[in-house]
């Protein structure tokens, strides 16, 4: 008889493989996320933009949200085999050996996580509207900062939190 | 690791040889921006090749955050890019356009004295740069059969011997 784990990944297309190269591109689109909005951040405190420096700026902004929502979709995928309830799904594992992993850390990703998306865009749009502005005027510039930083910092928690469990019992 | 050592032997080379006509910084100023896109792509190298090689040796690519040397070395090539794109995205550009004001034969002294602070600081950012990279390679050695932790104590404490000589005097005996 199939196991749980096997009729749900059957179910969902997934096999080994691809949950794997899938929980890759979610570390390297969280690692990519936290590059871009130092980038951003770099280059909104340098307080005036040419239109090339201006470009780029904008495209690192859409960089960010993509890696943003790539973060979170590759995670929901490799969530519902994390989740399964027979007793060798990763949950389980962690639950028998390091509960805190789970209740604590991967529980607290689970819903700051969500931020991240509606985050990024909300950096984007204050870019792509603002224009030159983003670095020219301070108040704006000042705000835009504090947004960068704290999405980089709340990234960089983030991620922690999911390495953890991830060490005690991967997904892929 | 050659990128941030050659850069700072460039730079001390340049503090001594001190004043010195326009062409001598905008040649310096040339060399170390073309290094920041090579920087981009050796790490951008390092990091796909490094993924090959996990797969290559048949380890489940999950094996690169749970393996904690392959972790931190995925760690610490997120810094250098993060602290690349300081470099490239804020302090040189800015290094740029101080330059572009400059109309003489020599860079004028307010010019000179905003410049300073900024090349220094990147200075010492491609000084920690180094000091990361030769960490890199000290625990790239050792991914499958890690050594005595001393050991690698050892060498990170003269990683960081070398990267601060590197920053002082340009390394000129090379490791002596």
């Amino acid at each position: 008889m199939e196991s749980v784990q096997e009729r749900c990944t059957k179910r969902m297309g997934m096999n080994q493989f691809s949950l794997e190269s899938v929980m890759f591109l979610h570390g390297l689109s969280a690692t990519f996320s936290v590059v871009s909005a130092v980038i951003i951040a770099s280059m909104i405190s340098r307080g005036h933009l040419q239109a090339k420096s201006l470009r780029e700026l904008k495209t690192f902004s859409i960089l960010l949200v993509v890696f943003s929502f790539a973060t979170n979709i590759t995670g929901t995928y490799g969530y519902l085999p994390y989740r399964l309830s027979s007793p060798d799904s990763p949950k389980s594992l962690i639950l028998k050996t390091e509960p805190f992993a789970h209740e604590i850390l991967f529980e607290t990703m689970e819903y700051l996580g969500l931020i991240g998306p509606i985050w990024s865009v909300v950096i984007a749009w204050m870019i792509i509207y603002n224009g030159e502005r983003a670095a020219t005027d301070s108040g704006l510039r000042r705000i835009l900062l504090l947004l960068t930083i704290l999405f980089a910092t709340w990234t960089v928690a983030v991620a922690f939190t999911g390495i953890v469990p991830t060490m005690i019992a991967p997904v892929g | 690791m050659s990128a941030p050592l050659y850069n700072l032997i460039v730079v001390g080379e340049r503090a001594r040889l001190g004043k010195a006509p326009i062409q001598v910084d905008r040649y310096l100023e040339n060399v170390l921006r073309g290094n920041s896109t090579r920087c981009y792509i050796y790490q951008l190298t390092a990091l796909f090749t490094g993924v090959f090689l996990v797969a290559l040796r048949g380890d489940p690519l999950s094996s690169i955050f749970t393996n904690q040397v392959i972790l931190m070395k995925w760690i610490l090539l997120g810094t250098l890019m993060s602290m690349l794109s300081v470099v490239h995205f804020n302090i040189q550009p800015k290094i740029d356009e101080l330059l572009l004001q400059v109309h003489g034969e020599s860079v004028p002294e307010d010019i000179a004295s905003k410049l300073l602070p900024l090349r220094t600081l990147r200075k010492k950012m491609a000084t920690v740069c180094l000091f990361l990279v030769i960490i890199t390679i000290i625990l790239a050695v050792q991914v499958y059969t890690p050594v005595d932790q001393r050991l690698t104590l050892l060498l990170i404490v003269l990683a960081g011997l070398f990267s601060w000589r590197a920053y002082k005097k340009g390394a000129p005996r090379g490791w002596v």
